[in-house]
């Protein structure tokens, strides 16, 4: 156990220097020049040299993509160019929202996706079925900003039952979340529907039947648990989607995360920090990965950890 | 299914025979008021269980009552023992929700009781077991749990549907005896659903024979078996291989089916001055590797020192039970895995040896027959693609419509069937069109790798006169790799015993049936249930298991010689050691 887990933290730092180096070629090749934007448009052409002195941008590219390693190791993320602060304490100041929203959006989709994977194979064909499925459909289908605008709308601006922004209350979090979990209740509502069929299918509900068990003690003891085997492995796979989601979900709700840093930054070529936030987001889905790899032995015990 | 009637009488047992599709498991469905949920309905008639505290009408009962019935009063064992348990929870909890449910237990006396009823069925080690899951333990043993948790809340009556078909016939005879013994402590009454003659024979007082959801005959077991009425119940009965239906006859012979009674004469091997193969020394092991390196800490000795031949137009059949190597060997020989060393001779040619492109003509040489014919069948493809792709790859492709309708011919099929798809066929079908598409390369042997073993008796027959008739006209070598002794017996020349990878046992036919010397032959013989109402069978050994053929590096089999017995006739001279690996002394 803890050999496999030690080889996984270290198939996970492998990855995420891999990540370092791919994302900081490419930003290194995007054409917009940073010390231009610092200058801003009225500095002289010795102003912009001599920031990108400053900013060591004419070193030769490994020579910055070392310094940007050392740093990195010793928790030094860079100065963001525009903001005056460190990248890493503007992720820190952030970060707690952004992980906030995601736990609730996965407690979210969990609840509203399984419920309704469940209840659709129980009444598969079903009128009921043929509606959540239909539901589902849409869940997936519609972008986030529609449906968090739209959430929005009725729920905040017409019925005002929540707050129409900000951050702070457990208020706060029902519309951002409900927002970022519904795709993935999508998903997760049709996986579990067929991952329930399929085991409703299997001898070992025949010989739960044969038992003479209850049927609600079969689905909640014998179905569930096997059915909910594939889903594990997706939660982690979830995470990367989140990511995505953030920034588009903070914008619309005016949230305080790392998903309006990164859009920031974006806009104004603010490398250090766009850098920052993939770390930041790329550690997240692999320890994601790894979370959810290690659970999977703890609830089937066919899977071995080697 | 229509108009069935029988009764089981209390502490007897009554088996329902027939093939697939005959309704034998739907009965059975119906008995524990489970139809409903496959979709099915009782439209007419009563199912009534008479107990000692009064009778219940099964068909007209509340889903309340019939669960009180379920596990309780009635219970059943199925087929596949790894399907039908939970693999997400341990076996002591499958065996305690019924006795907690039924009996009333708590979960401390459940635990106790569980470990008693392992105990019961011959489970070693049984209050250890109980937190292990179903996919720890051998199939035998996962039967064995199976059956503690049927007799766990000593049911009236027991419904076993064909609950040992999946299992080595040593395992098989195990699990009838402890059935056998359950229903003796228990005063348990049985229905028993199987294709098995041999298995029904041993265990029926009574038999239903069912074809096509009718009842064909019923009667007491002797009667049905012995002096069969109806004519499909003759059919059936005729083309059951028996064992030791062929005492005394040197070379192998056909079914005397219905109307192929003109064939049923003797295959001998013609006289021929060279083997067409000749394997030596062939040992065959896979790697298991562990740890942070991936380093090799266990090798499966799949095959180990395998050395045999195979003439034109003989078959040799491989036998042995799970985990013997049998396939290995087959696949050795058609080169789809490497042995780790030793010869194989085609036609004195090592093709071990050859560079890949002369070896891709032996390939072809040598062909291979599969269990599964929906598996190895591409349900994408007709039948006319199946058959001409093997042609087109070894550039054997002439006039192709007269080459798919002669292979449909060759094996009995009409040549019109050719555009159709394999899920179109049946099962006896698909298995001859695999055959067709063997032949299609004209290959000198083919390895039949349990090719008829899923197929019900009457298709089973059938495919294996198809098989005898394309070796006497066509001159073909067989590996004939099966578990079941009864059929290899109808079909082989000669016959090779193996045993955790290696070959304990190998002469002819009549040599090895008449006159089994090794140890593992014997027990493999005794354990074959013979169809004979006659004679019940032996108490058999129930401890044990078949020991596996994992073995850490550098720890192999302890070495031995062979003894010869008589002329073509060799042993293993490893009696002590296999007593020792039996007792479980050894430890791979």
């Amino acid at each position: 156990m803890w050999g496999y887990l030690l080889r996984r933290l270290f198939e996970s730092a492998l990855i995420l220097l891999g990540i370092t180096f791919v994302t900081f070629i490419l930003l290194y090749l995007v054409p917009a020049d940073p010390a231009r934007q610092i200058a801003g448009r009225s500095a002289t052409a010795e102003t912009v040299a001599n920031i990108r002195d400053q900013l060591g941008l004419n070193d030769p590219l490994f020579v910055q993509y070392w310094r940007y390693l050392a740093g990195l190791f010793q928790g030094d993320m860079g100065r963001s160019y525009l903001q005056r602060a460190e990248v890493a304490s503007l992720i820190m100041a952030r970060l707690p929202a952004s992980l906030m929203l995601m736990v609730t959006a996965i407690v979210t989709e969990l609840i509203i996706g399984l419920t309704i994977g469940v209840v659709a194979a129980l009444r598969r064909n079903k009128p009921a079925d043929h509606s959540l499925m239909i539901f589902s459909f849409v869940a997936i289908s519609a972008p986030q900003f529609v449906i968090g605008i739209l959430l929005l709308y009725v729920f905040a601006v017409q019925l005002g039952w929540f707050p129409i922004g900000g951050y702070g209350t457990w208020a706060h979090f029902v519309l951002p979340s409900v927002t970022l979990g519904l795709l993935g209740a999508g998903w997760y509502s049709r996986m579990m529907r067929s991952s329930m069929i399929e085991v409703l299918n299997q001898d070992l509900v025949r010989t739960a039947r044969a038992k003479g068990l209850s049927k609600l003690r079969i689905v909640t003891r014998h179905v569930m648990p096997n059915a909910i085997l594939p889903i594990i492995a997706m939660i982690g796979i979830d995470i990367g989607l989140f990511m995505s989601g953030i920034v588009v979900v903070e914008s619309v709700f005016g949230w305080p995360g790392i998903g309006q840093l990164a859009w920031q930054a974006i806009q104004r070529v603010d490398i250090p920090v766009i850098m920052g936030v993939t770390m930041v987001s790329a550690t997240a889905i692999v320890l994601g990965n790894l979370l959810a790899d290690l659970v999977a032995p703890l609830i089937d015990p066919r899977i071995k950890t080697k | 299914m229509r108009n069935l009637s029988f009764r089981v009488p209390r502490g007897g047992t009554l088996a329902i025979v027939g093939e697939s599709g005959s309704g034998k498991s739907v009965t059975s469905l119906a008995a524990m008021g489970l139809l409903k949920f496959t979709g099915g309905r009782v439209t007419s008639g009563r199912i009534t269980l008479n107990g000692p505290d009064g009778s219940t009408e099964i068909t007209s009962a509340s889903e309340n009552v019939l669960r009180r019935i379920r596990g309780n009063r009635v219970s059943m064992i199925f087929q596949e023992p790894m399907s039908s348990l939970d693999p997400v929870f341990t076996v002591g909890n499958q065996i305690t929700e019924a006795l907690k449910l039924h009996r009333g237990m708590t979960s401390r006396t459940a635990k106790d009781e569980a470990a008693r009823l392992l105990d019961l069925v011959r489970m070693p080690n049984a209050r250890q077991q109980l937190d292990r899951y179903p996919h720890q333990l051998s199939g035998g043993m996962r039967q064995r749990v199976m059956i503690a948790m049927a007799v766990s809340c000593r049911p009236d009556l027991l419904i076993a549907d064909e609950q040992t078909t999946a299992l080595d016939v040593t395992i098989q005879a195990q699990i009838l005896q402890i059935i056998r013994d359950m229903q003796a402590e228990f005063g348990t009454s049985a229905i028993f659903i199987s294709h098995d003659m041999g298995v029904v024979s041993q265990m029926a007082d009574e038999i239903v024979v069912m074809q096509g959801g009718r009842m064909m005959e019923t009667g007491r077991a002797r009667d049905v078996i012995l002096t069969p009425s109806d004519d499909y119940t003759r059919a059936l009965m005729a083309a059951v291989p028996r064992i030791g239906a062929m005492t005394g006859r040197d070379a192998p012979r056909p079914f005397p089916l219905l109307g192929e009674e003109d064939i049923a004469a003797d295959h001998a091997v013609p006289e021929q001055a060279e083997p067409l193969v000749k394997l030596e020394g062939v040992t065959t092991r896979y790697d298991v590797t562990s740890g942070l390196l991936g380093r090799v800490t266990h090798r499966v000795h799949a095959a180990e020192d395998i050395s045999f031949q195979i003439a034109l137009g003989e078959t040799l059949a491989l036998v042995g039970e799970s985990g013997s190597g049998k396939s290995t060997v087959g696949r050795t020989l058609q080169h789809l895995v490497a042995p780790v060393s030793g010869w194989i001779l085609y036609r004195g040619t090592d093709i071990l040896s050859l560079d890949p492109e002369k070896r891709a003509r032996f390939k072809r040489e040598i062909q291979y027959v599969f269990q599964d014919p929906v598996g190895s069948l591409n349900p994408r493809r007709t039948v006319r693609q199946s058959l001409i792709e093997p042609m087109r790859v070894h550039n054997l492709l002439t006039d192709p419509d007269r080459q798919v309708a002669e292979l449909l011919q060759a094996v009995n099929l009409p040549s019109e069937h050719a555009d159709r798809y394999p899920h179109e066929f049946s099962d006896g079908q698909r298995q001859r069109i695999c055959i067709a598409r063997a032949l299609a390369v004209d290959p000198g042997l083919i390895i039949a790798d349990e090719t008829v073993s899923a197929l019900d008796v009457s298709v089973q027959a059938q495919v294996i006169n198809l098989m005898m008739r394309l070796q006497a006209e066509r001159g073909l070598a067989y590996l004939f790799i099966s578990l079941d002794m009864a059929v290899v017996e109808r079909v082989s020349h000669r016959v090779a015993v193996m045993y955790l990878g290696e070959i304990v046992e190998i002469g002819t036919r009549r040599q090895i049936f008449e006159n089994p010397q090794h140890p593992y032959t014997k027990r493999l013989l005794k354990a074959v249930p013979v169809m004979d109402p006659d004679t019940r069978p032996e108490r058999v050994d129930l401890s044990g298991d078949i020991p596996g053929p994992v073995r850490p590096v550098g720890n192999p089999r302890r070495p031995h010689g062979f003894v010869e017995i008589a002329s073509g006739h060799m042993m293993a001279d490893d009696h002590q050691l296999f007593e020792q690996e039996q007792q479980g002394e050894i430890q791979a």
